[in-house]
């Protein structure tokens, strides 16, 4: 990196109160336009999204109870389930729909990525981070509560909210096991999907907690990237052969999205990236930083704050071949 | 938490209890084609509902596979065993609202005090069976239908149009609003 881009990093970041180390690579992925673009969308929070849970209620009567109490709900156009939801000052939780389950306050990209997978009903489908179960129930949505969902959870504390919202959803075919997702291949079930939506370092959620614009290094960005490279390739060697799984996380970091993706493809030649057939965000990069990545990349997809006024977000869809 | 396959015998005394007090035949109709199991955690058992195909996965002949992984959670919740009676779960209730006859249906307003954890006072409800006797458990139904919990009658269901309005007519043992308040 040129000493110009760096001097022009460390102005950018101490002006918006940014680590330099992020605004150097920033400017590295994307120029200094998209740059201060991205600072800028990161200044207001992604708008409300919720879920509507067909496992309790219908779409049609969950917006009509919402539309009764003042909810203004816009479809989000490449999710059957997904709307923008604006309550007009009411706290999204409070509402008696909101207990009796038939809604989800969620991210519209973790809806997305759980479209994604597209888990159907009768298959044995794994998540392996769980909690708070925002995307475990949502499995259970479009699995029609038929088959096995297994969700893993390390975090104690995290199990009550987990549980609690398995409950509230009416989700009735989970099992729900505490321990370390690294272990999946102990399961003793043949698994057709995975879910690791990974723990990361959370570089695509400054909308939502901009204390994350100086809370992490770029050590803590190798540590989770080791993390999460560990996971997915224990996720991929449970997966059964002609199995489906999806990678995601909400940072932004290439180190933590298509680096990993691509040292997997390089370890697991059974392994490939395959088409998502969902209209959203753009795709994954193949020349961060101008590294060469698997050019089959590009397939995976992101969602990015200035581009698309979410959090910012990275799926990627992976076939186990059946020759494996 | 160790799974537990439920003892034939001890199943049988817990559709005997809930059947005498919700109806005859809704332990039977909930269960389906499902199986009790207990997770148990020391003193507390837990009691779910389980899709039968489940049973060779977790156990080998009847006893809990050794597994890298703690079980906290399978299927659907029944209950919990509480001094040894059965506290039943709020993921139950919407399909045993469907069965029994235990029924108290309240106004909006009452369903909505409900909700955060307030008990039903005359003034709230709006139609029980009058067959109903002080001490048994009645499922809180809304003005839509929907149920919001659990609650103990504490007067008989013939003698409440005798009351006024601010008087208690049952108690609050469970109620939806706890799946939010649990997480603080």
């Amino acid at each position: 990196m040129s000493k110009k881009l760096r001097e022009k990093a460390k102005a950018i970041a101490k002006e918006h109160g940014y680590l330099q180390y992020m605004i150097e690579r920033y400017l590295s992925l994307w120029g200094e336009e998209d740059t201060l673009r991205f600072i800028e969308s990161c200044e207001s929070p992604p708008r409300t999204a919720i879920r509507m849970n067909t496992l309790k209620s219908t779409t049609q009567e969950t917006s009509e109870m919402l539309a009764s109490k003042g909810v203004s709900l816009e479809k989000i156009t490449w999710l059957e389930e997904g709307f923008y939801a604006d309550f007009h000052g009411f706290s999204p939780g409070a509402l008696l729909e909101h207990m009796l389950g038939f809604y989800y306050v969620q991210g519209v990209p973790s809806m997305t990525a759980v479209a994604v997978l597209g888990p159907k009903p009768g298959e044995v489908v794994v998540d392996m981070a769980a909690a708070p179960g925002g995307k475990t129930t949502h499995l259970s949505q479009l699995m029609q509560n038929q088959g096995t969902l297994i969700a893993l959870e390390q975090d104690r504390l995290r199990m009550s909210s987990l549980t609690s919202n398995i409950m509230r959803c009416g989700v009735e075919n989970a099992i729900v096991f505490r321990g370390d997702a690294k272990k999946i291949g102990d399961l003793d079930f043949e698994i057709d999907k995975i879910l690791l939506d990974a723990p990361c370092s959370g570089e695509g959620l400054i909308p939502l907690d901009p204390s994350r614009k100086t809370s992490k290094t770029m050590a803590d960005i190798r540590f989770c990237a080791t993390v999460e490279n560990e996971l997915l390739d224990s996720a991929v060697s449970a997966l059964r052969p002609g199995g489906e799984l999806v990678y995601s996380t909400c940072t932004i970091a290439p180190e933590e999205n298509e680096y990993v993706v691509d040292d997997m493809l390089r370890r697991h030649p059974e392994l490939r990236v395959t088409p998502i057939d969902l209209e959203f965000g753009v795709p994954g990069y193949v020349t961060p930083y101008g590294v060469s990545m698997h050019e089959s990349l590009s397939l995976a997809r992101r969602f990015l704050p200035h581009m698309h006024g979410t959090e910012g977000f990275f799926i990627c869809k992976l076939f186990k071949e059946e020759s494996a | 938490m160790i799974p537990q396959l439920v003892d034939p015998v001890e199943w049988g005394e817990i559709s005997e209890s809930i059947d005498r007090e919700f109806g005859a035949g809704v332990t039977k109709a909930i269960l389906g084609g499902r199986q009790p199991l207990f997770l148990v955690d020391g003193e507390i058992k837990r009691l779910y509902l389980a899709p039968s195909t489940w049973i060779e996965h977790l156990f080998v002949d009847d006893e809990p596979q050794s597994t890298t992984f703690s079980l906290r959670f399978l299927g659907k919740e029944f209950g919990t065993f509480s001094k040894d009676r059965l506290r039943l779960g709020l993921q139950v209730l919407p399909e045993l609202a469907e069965l029994t006859e235990n029924l108290l249906r309240v106004t909006s307003r009452a369903g909505e005090a409900f909700s955060y954890g307030r008990s039903i006072l005359k003034e709230g409800v709006v139609e029980i069976h009058p067959d109903l006797e002080r001490g048994e458990r009645v499922l809180v139904m809304d003005y839509s239908g929907y149920c919001l919990g659990i609650a103990s009658l504490s007067v008989d269901a013939a003698k409440i149009s005798r009351l006024a309005p601010e008087k208690l007519v049952a108690k609050n043992l469970a109620d939806i609003g706890w799946y939010i308040r649990r997480l603080g």
